[in-house]
C-alpha cells in the first residue's frame, strides 16, 4: 500500500455561486459517500480539501505574484490522499472522485514519495 | 421577566436536551464541556439578538442554526489541537464534507438518536445516584441550574458540583448505543433510573407543588422516547410506561391538604384521573405484542391497574391481584412484594394464611429490623377482630420505625377495622 495524492485542477472559479443550496448539499453528500467508501476500507488518509481560485506564487528568487493572472486550467483547487496497492488502483478510486461533477476538472494521480 | 426571558425559559426547557445531545454526539463526549458551552454560547446569542432586532418566525430552528454555525467555528478553529467525534473526524476534518456532515447531525431523526445515547450514557452505572439525578434533569429534560436546585432543596453551588463530576466521570465513556448482548442488561438500568426519576416527583416532600409533577411528566416522556424507538424498547419499557400512567393518575388523591398521604381505602377516586388509566390500561394491551424480555415494571402495572380499576376499595379483584403477585415474586424474589401480596391475600378473606405468611416473613433479613411486619400483622389481625392482638403489634411497630403521621394512619385505621370487623 502507498499513499496517493489526488490533485484536483481547473473548475469553476464562480462554482459557489451559481450553485443552489441543495446542489452544494448534494454534492457535500457525495463527497461523504465517496470518504466513507474509502474509510472503510482502510483507505482514507484524509478527506483534503478545496482551495481558493486566489493566493500568491513565490518564485525562488523571492519574487511574489498573485496567482489569478495563471490559467485557470492549470490551478490546483482541490485535494485529497488515499491509500491504494498501486498506480491502477489509485487512478480506478480517482475516476470515482465526486470531483468529476464539477465543470472542467483534471485530476492528477501522484504516489507520495517514501524517503529514506 | 420579559416575553423574550420566557420565551427564551420555554426554549431552554423545550430544545436544550436535543441541542447538547447532537453537540455532544459531534464533538465527543470527552468534549462535552464544549458542547455545554456552545449550548450556553447559542441562548446567549438569542437573547442579545432578539432583545437588539426581534424575535425570529421560528425561534427554536434559530437556535438550531445558531448552535449548528457555532459548531463549525469551533472545528475549524480547533481542529488542529482538538479531537472530535472519532468516527465522524476525517469528515469534520475535510472541507468536502464539513459543513453537510455537521448539517446531517443537526437533522431530526439524527438528534433523537443523539438523545437516545445520551438517556443510556445517563443511566450508567459509574454515576452516583445523588449526581445522577441532577445530571439528568439538566440533561435530558432541560431544567435550568436554578430549576433543580429549587426542586431539590440544593444550593445552585451544590448542583453545579454535581454536574460538574458527572461530565467528568462520562468523559472516557462512549458515546454509544449498547450493542445488542449489552442492550437488555442496559435497559433495565435505564428503567430503573426513570422509575426513580418519576418517583422523586411523585412521593417529593411536596407534592401539590406543580414542578414535582413535572419530574413524574418528564420521565414520563423519557420513557416515551424509549417506547418509540424499536429497537430498544421491551415489554418493561412498555410495563413502566403503563405502571407510570397508573400512579400520576393517582396522584392528586395521594395526600391531603397538609401533604400527608392517604391511604388507598380513603382516597377519593373521583379525583383519579381516568385519562390516563385509560392510556396505561391501552399500553398495557400493546404490551403483549412485544417481546418478552423481563418483565418487573409489567407487572407492577398489572397490579397498579386493578387498583385503578375498582369502583371502590371494596371492589378490589384481589384475588387477581394475588395471582399477579405470584408472578412477581417469581421473577424479584422481593420480600416487600411477598408482603403485599399477603395484605391482598387477607383481603380475599384468606387471613390465617395471611398472617402465617407475614409471621415467616418477619425473619428475612430484609425485614428483621423493619417495622412492617409487625404493623402488617396488626392491620390483619384487626380485620380478624383480635383488638388485643393487633394493639400490640401495632405498639411493638410503633417502637421499630415509621413516622409519626404513619403511626397516626396505622391507628387510626386499626380503629375503622375494629368497628366494623369484616
Amino acid at each position: 500500500m502507498n499513499d496517493f495524492m489526488l490533485i484536483y485542477k481547473g473548475g469553476d472559479p464562480k462554482w459557489m455561486e451559481n450553485t443552489s443550496k441543495e446542489e452544494m448539499a448534494a454534492s457535500m453528500e457525495q463527497w461523504g459517500a465517496w470518504m466513507g467508501m474509502l474509510e472503510q476500507k482502510e483507505q482514507l488518509v484524509s478527506g483534503g480539501s478545496p482551495l481558493s481560485y486566489t493566493g500568491n506564487s513565490i518564485s525562488q528568487n523571492g519574487v511574489v505574484t498573485d496567482l489569478s493572472s495563471a490559467e485557470l486550467k492549470e490551478l490546483v483547487s482541490g485535494y485529497s490522499i488515499i491509500k491504494a496497492n498501486d498506480i491502477d488502483e489509485a487512478t480506478a478510486i480517482a475516476k470515482e472522485c465526486p470531483i468529476f461533477n464539477y465543470p472542467n476538472i483534471t485530476v492528477e494521480v501522484r504516489p507520495v514519495m517514501c524517503v529514506g | 421577566m420579559t416575553d423574550i426571558d420566557r420565551l427564551i425559559g420555554q426554549l431552554y426547557k423545550t430544545q436544550s436536551a436535543k441541542l447538547l445531545a447532537v453537540l455532544t454526539r459531534i464533538f465527543g463526549i470527552h468534549n462535552i464541556d464544549l458542547a455545554e458551552d456552545v449550548l450556553q454560547e447559542a441562548f446567549s446569542k438569542a437573547l442579545i439578538d432578539w432583545q437588539q432586532h426581534h424575535v425570529p418566525e421560528k425561534p427554536a430552528a434559530w437556535l438550531m442554526t445558531t448552535a449548528k454555525n457555532q459548531a463549525l467555528d469551533i472545528i475549524r478553529t480547533n481542529k488542529t489541537k482538538t479531537k472530535f467525534s472519532q468516527d465522524l473526524s476525517q469528515y469534520l476534518n475535510s472541507e468536502w464534507t464539513l459543513a453537510s456532515t455537521v448539517a446531517q447531525e443537526f437533522q431530526l431523526p439524527k438528534i433523537k438518536d443523539d438523545q437516545l445515547r445520551m438517556i443510556f450514557i445517563c443511566c450508567h452505572q459509574s454515576i452516583k445516584p445523588k449526581s445522577r439525578i441532577v445530571f439528568i434533569l439538566k440533561t435530558l429534560c432541560g431544567f435550568s441550574i436554578r430549576a433543580i436546585s429549587r426542586a431539590l432543596l440544593l444550593t445552585e453551588a451544590t448542583v453545579k458540583k454535581r454536574l460538574l463530576r458527572t461530565r467528568e466521570k462520562l468523559k472516557p465513556l462512549s458515546f454509544e448505543l449498547p450493542t445488542d448482548d449489552k442492550l437488555s442488561e442496559a435497559m433495565d438500568t435505564v428503567h430503573t433510573v426513570l422509575y426513580l426519576l418519576f418517583n422523586e416527583g411523585f412521593y417529593s416532600s411536596d407534592p401539590k407543588k406543580a414542578i414535582n409533577i413535572e419530574f413524574c411528566q418528564e420521565a414520563i416522556a423519557l420513557v416515551k422516547m424509549l417506547i418509540d424507538e424499536p429497537r430498544v424498547a421491551n415489554q418493561d419499557t412498555l410495563g413502566l410506561f403503563a405502571l407510570m400512567h397508573f400512579n400520576i393518575a393517582r396522584i392528586n388523591a395521594r395526600v391531603d391538604n397538609e401533604g400527608y398521604s392517604i391511604p388507598l381505602d380513603l382516597q377519593d377516586r373521583t379525583l383519579w384521573q381516568q385519562e390516563y388509566i385509560n392510556t396505561g390500561t391501552r399500553i398495557l394491551k400493546l404490551c403483549d405484542e412485544v417481546n418478552v424480555t423481563s418483565s418487573r415494571f409489567y407487572m407492577e402495572a398489572l397490579i397498579a391497574q386493578q387498583h385503578c380499576c375498582a369502583a371502590t376499595f371494596a371492589d378490589t379483584n384481589w384475588s387477581l391481584i394475588v395471582d399477579y403477585y405470584d408472578d412477581y415474586i417469581k421473577k424479584t424474589d422481593s420480600p416487600v412484594a411477598k408482603l403485599n401480596q399477603a395484605i391482598a391475600l387477607g383481603y380475599t378473606g384468606e387471613l390465617n394464611e395471611a398472617i402465617e405468611r407475614v409471621e415467616s416473613l418477619q425473619s428475612h433479613k430484609a425485614l428483621v429490623n423493619s417495622h412492617m411486619p409487625l404493623a402488617i400483622l396488626a392491620h390483619l389481625n384487626a380485620k380478624t377482630g383480635n383488638e388485643k392482638l393487633a394493639y400490640q403489634q401495632a405498639q411493638h411497630s410503633k417502637e421499630i420505625g415509621g413516622t409519626e403521621h404513619e403511626h397516626r394512619l396505622m391507628m387510626q385505621q386499626l380503629q375503622r377495622l375494629l368497628n366494623r370487623p369484616s
